[in-house]
Formats: C-alpha cells, structure tokens, sequence
C-alpha cells in the first residue's frame, strides 16, 4: 500500500498538467510580488511608525466591532437619505434588509481587516490574495483531478498498471487520494510562496501590524474552506472522468453542467438554487456566503458539496472495479 | 502442474445487434516451462483470452487459471510473478521509459538497477531518456517487453510481442523468447508469425472465431494438416500427369512440377508408374507441411464466411 502511495505521489508530480499549472501558481505569485511593491507608497519612518500606531489602534477593541458588526443597528440614517434621494421604496427596501441582517462571525473579520492608505499591510493583503487564488486554482484542481485518471485511460496505461496491481478498489482509492492530497499539498506551498512574495515589499514599504489572535482565526478560516474547496473540486473532476474514461469530456461535460445547466436552472426555479453546486461553492468560499443562499453557512454547503462527490465517486469506484478493460 | 487452465471459456460482448461472441467455449491448458504458442487469424479471440487470464474483463462463462489461482478475482495473489504485454503496451507517452518502468518497479520496491537490466535486455539501454512519445512502434514493443520482463516473472502472457518489429529484432525476440522457455519460465505467446511460432514454440493451440481448433505439440498439429503430399519434377509434365492420373494418383500442376496428393511412402510406386512409360523423374521428394499451411486450413472457415463480413455474432445471449 505504501509503495503504491509512493509511485503514485512520484506519478502525480511527474505529470505535465501539475507542473504547467505549477508554473502558471509561480508565475502568478512573481506578478504579485512585483505588483504589491510597486503599488504602495514609499514612507518615511516617521509616517510609517505613525500607520502602525493607527492599525493597533484600529485593533485594540476587536471583539466590540465584531459584536456591532454581527447585530447591526436599524439603517435609519441610511434609509433616510436613500428617501432624500428619491430612490424607490422596493429598493430602499431591499437595502434596509441587507443592512440590519444578522451578519456571521466570518463576515465581519473580513470587513474588519486593517486598512491604511498606500501603505503594503500583510496583514490583510496576504489572506486576501490567497482568498483571490481559490477560484482559479478550484478550476485547475477540477482539471488536475480529471486528467489524472482520464488520461490512464486514453493513454491505455490502466490496463499496464493493472497487470501490476490488479486491486482495482485499492488503485482506484490511491489515485483518488493522491490527487486531493497532492491538489492540498500544492495549495500549501502556494501560501508558503505569497508570504514569500510579499515579503520585500513588506519589509521595505509596508508593515506585519495586525497579525492577531483575529487575524489568525480569519486567516485559518479561509484556508480550511479553500482547502476543502480544491479538494471537492478535485475529487469531482477526477469521479467524473472515471465515470466517463475521457478528460476532456468529463472537463467539458462539468463546466458545461457548471456554467450553462445551473444558470438554467436559477433561473428557471427559486427551489433548486440552494441544491446547485455552484451556489453552494460561493457560499463556502466568499465570506457573506449566505447572502447567496439564505441560512446555508459554509460548512454546510461543504458538507453537501462533500455529499455529492462522495456519491459521484462511489458510483465512479463501483464501475472501475466492475467493468471491462477492454480497448 | 499447468500454468495456465483454461476452460470452457466463453466471452460475450454486449453491444448493438446483439453484440459479440469472442469466446465460445474456449479449452486448453499450458505446460510449465518452454514457450507455448498462440494462434489465430485476427479477431480470434486471442486478446480477449489473455484479458480474460490477467482479470481485465470478466468471462460470460467457464473460467481460467494462473499458476492454480482463478484469474477472476485472486490474480493479485501471483500477479508478481506474471509479466504481461496486452496489445500495443501502453506507456505515458510524456514521461521518458526510464521514469515509465521506474514507477512500475516502484511497485515491487524495485530500483534503477532492475530497470537497466530490463532495457538491456530488450535492446533499450540508452534510450531511455527518450520520451516514450518518440518510440517507434518497434521500440513500444521493446519497452513493453522490458516491463513484462521487470519482474523476474515465473509466466510470461505475450500478445504479439513482435508486432511492429524489424527483422534483426524478430530474431534477437526469438532468441529471447526461447531462452525464457529454456530457462524453466512459461512464456504464452500469441502471435500471426507462424514460421517464429513453429521455430520456436513446443506446444501451441489455434484459435478461429473464438473456438478452440487445434492444439498440442507442434508436431502434432502438423499431423492435423491434410496437404500431405509429393512433388514430382519431370521434363514431359502433360504426360507425366496424365499417365499418374490413370494410375489412380490426385496430381495438380505446381509450377514447373507437379503436385502429387499422396502420403509420401508411396514415392516408389509413382517413379515406378513414370519409368515405366520411359519418363524419368528429375527431383522428387516428400512436401513439407508448415504451421502455416496447417493454420490457413484450420481457420478457413473463419476466412471463407467472415472475411469482410460481421464478426461472429451471439445467439444465445
Ligand atoms: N471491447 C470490445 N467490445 C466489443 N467487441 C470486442 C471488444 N474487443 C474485442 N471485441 C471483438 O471480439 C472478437 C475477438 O477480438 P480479439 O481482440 O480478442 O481478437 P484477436 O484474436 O486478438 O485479434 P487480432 O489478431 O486482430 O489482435 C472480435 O470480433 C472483436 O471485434
Ligand atoms: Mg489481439
């Protein structure tokens, strides 16, 4: 079991795809990095010792702001001059909800990140870049995932890996953790290198104030749902291109599903929005998730999410154990 | 013991119009040691029966055997031991040979050491940082060789080992082949090069529209050949055959000769026939009956009705 985890480990980071969109992750950060050091001011010690006051200031009643921010107060200011405005009363209305909702733990330390005009905070920059890579790197870990067994089949190296290991539930449910561990453990170094990247600017323009007790906890919250997010979006393309046997079918087949079968079914009907998987991924990566589906928090929808590829891989698992390698 | 049993095997494809009957009652076992052959013309049922003995498909019915173990659910128990090449073998075309064996090896805690040794043995070494995308057809069979040979095996399942090579490399794999069999190891060849097949094979069983025809050792199943016969050379061929005509003989024309349908012990009588009518025979000797001859008569069913036709269909299924 160990010798098949390990030549599958070697398999996964030897394959082209990992490596190319390896890559495009370095490239990106490089981008990045050039980017933040070049987009913030230059300081002198004295203005810089001053914007560091200013973020411990903003920092010292934390748990205060987050229990206003969590029961918000009625918006009579704001209705009253929306209504000065003369704008209308549905929307008025509307907003007036949105404004006086409930708001989540999670919400409100990300509306409550320091901020200081022109000056590179790690503290927040860091973790909303990372939030920013989820959504491109959940498309690359659904690709990854798909063409990691798709191509064993159209490459024909199934029926090779078979004649050595011909426990095909075992092979099938190493593959399968290979590519969410191996999407994880990229997702990991891809942390590891943005506070690298941001390093520089940080330090010769910028400052670490703010990295809290608070900090932490928003931080640590957004990587177990990215993580958990990669992960699922893996697992579902590599479930599916096992159902199919072909990548670019199955990767086609998903973000056709994705993008045009869900838009017709939101808009066709209110009741099976909060069922749709897109939905639900936004709900478990943006940080106001439920305003997209009303009273779904994140974990919910990733324990739905979990739920439906758990079945797609099942299904998938049973078929690769039952059926032919024929051709 | 045998190696490989097979028995009463059966193999249905399902599909449109019925789908396909590949295997129909397949039976025929495999001895230890020495290279056995496997024949048929294409579409047989070869490869199928090899997917059937390494658990890559599931037979209708009947079953077989490895090494005493049911291939159907139980070949992880001596797969070790079984290296196998199913049709073209399949490698990842972006990763070199080198890295392709080394991730089977991987398997059986095997290391570069094994490796080298398997591409020597197939004619690879320095090649094997090549992309196996680069590999002509012949050096893909080589490669699938090697990964077969990788594991020391005891048996060795071969489905047209050599498909797509050049002539020096037939022979070097004729060599190959034989010296597995001398060395005590089962090697199970399916194969269309009937002249390498009775070169080098002890045993073999043909195989036509997934029936089992013919099997045995191959002087056997040359005795299964009806074209025993003599070749009669001669100056006056007209006459010659027509004098051997009256004396009750089955004679054709065969190029500058001719073809005398007769078991070749009755030689004397036909140059005593032709002597007597003061022809004298030039050359006459005994025709050779080759694995060919015997293989294109067994399996002229399959050529006469399904050549260009449907393959065989199921009727039972
Ligand atoms: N995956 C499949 N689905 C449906 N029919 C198949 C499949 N594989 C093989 N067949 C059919 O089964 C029969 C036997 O095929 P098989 O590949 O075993 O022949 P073969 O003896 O190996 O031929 P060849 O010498 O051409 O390799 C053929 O009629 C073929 O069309
Ligand atoms: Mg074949």
């Amino acid at each position: 079991m160990t010798r098949l985890l390990l030549v599958e480990v070697r398999r996964f980071f030897a394959r082209d795809i990992v490596r190319l969109f390896g890559l495009i992750l370095v490239g990106g950060i490089v981008l990045i990095t050039i980017g933040s050091f070049l987009s913030s001011l230059p300081m002198t010690p004295a203005e810089a010792a001053e914007a560091d006051e200013q973020i411990r200031a903003n920092r010292t009643d934390m748990e205060e702001q987050i229990l206003q921010c969590r029961n918000p107060p009625p918006a009579t200011e704001q209705i009253e001059m929306m209504e000065q405005q003369g704008m209308p009363p549905e929307f008025i209305e509307r907003m007036r909800i949105d404004a006086e909702r409930d708001r989540t733990r999670r919400e409100c330390l990300d509306q409550l990140q320091t901020s200081v005009n022109g000056r590179l905070i790690f503290a927040r920059t860091y973790p909303s870049n990372i939030q920013l890579a989820i959504f491109p790197m959940a498309l690359m870990s659904l690709a990854i995932g798909a063409t990691l067994i798709g191509a064993e089949w159209t490459t024909g190296t199934v029926t090779t890996q078979l004649t050595w290991e011909p426990r095909r539930l075992r092979l099938f449910s190493v593959k399968a953790l290979v590519a969410a561990l191996g999407v994880l453990a990229t997702f990991v170094a891809l942390q590891a290198l943005m506070a690298v990247s941001l390093l520089p600017g940080t330090l010769l323009r910028g400052t670490f104030a703010g990295i809290d007790r608070w900090w932490w906890e928003h931080y640590l919250d957004i990587v177990w749902r990215g993580g958990a997010v990669l992960a699922i979006a893996c697992l579902l393309g590599f479930g599916v291109s096992g159902l199919i046997r072909n990548t670019v079918a199955a990767v086609g087949g998903l973000f056709a599903y994705l993008l045009i079968v869900e838009n017709i079914l939101r808009a066709v009907t209110q009741d099976l929005r909060q069922w749709l998987i897109t939905n639900n991924l936004l709900v478990a990566v943006l940080p106001d998730g439920s305003r997209i589906i009303p009273e779904r928090s994140a974990e919910e929808a990733l324990l739905l999410l979990s739920a439906y590829v758990f079945g797609i891989l099942v299904l998938s698992g049973f078929l690769f154990w039952r059926r032919d390698v024929a051709g | 013991m045998a190696v490989i049993e097979v028995e009463r095997l059966r193999k249905h494809y399902p599909g449109f119009h019925g789908g396909t009957l590949a295997l129909d009652r397949v039976d025929f076992e495999v001895p230890e040691g020495g290279v056995f052959g496997f024949l048929g013309p294409n579409g047989a049922g070869k490869t199928t029966t090899i997917r059937c003995l390494l658990d890559l498909i599931r037979p209708s019915a009947g079953e077989c055997r490895v090494l005493g173990t049911k291939s159907r659910g139980s070949i992880s128990t001596v797969i070790d031991q079984i290296g196998a090449i199913v049709e073209t073998p399949a490698f990842f075309p972006r990763f070199t040979a080198q890295r392709n064996l080394d991730l089977l090896a991987g398997l059986y805690g095997m290391g570069r050491r094994e490796v080298r040794g398997a591409l020597e043995r197939v004619g690879l070494a320095g090649r094997e940082k090549d992309l196996v995308r680069g590999y002509s057809l012949g050096m893909k069979q080589r490669l699938g060789l090697a990964a077969a040979l990788l594991k020391d095996p005891k048996v060795l399942i071969l489905d047209e080992p050599a498909h797509g090579l050049d002539p020096a490399g037939i022979t070097e794999v004729r060599g190959l082949l034989r010296q597995l069999g001398d060395e005590g190891r089962t090697v199970f060849l399916s194969s269309h090069l009937l002249a390498e097949v009775q070169a080098i094979c002890d045993k073999v069983a043909i195989l036509s529209r997934g029936r089992c025809v013919a099997q045995g050792t191959v002087r056997e199943v040359l005795g299964r050949g009806r074209t025993t016969g003599v070749l009669v050379r001669v100056s006056d061929i007209p006459k010659a055959m027509q004098i051997l005509d009256a004396g009750g003989f089955d004679v054709s024309e065969a190029d500058d000769a001719i073809t005398v349908t007769a078991d070749p012990a009755r030689s004397s009588e036909i140059t005593q026939a032709l002597a007597t009518n003061e022809l004298y025979v030039q050359e006459i000797r005994p025709l050779q009956v080759t694995l060919e001859e015997v293989f294109l008569e067994l399996t002229a069913d399959d050529r006469d009705e399904a050549w260009l036709q449907e393959p065989p269909k199921s009727n039972d299924d």
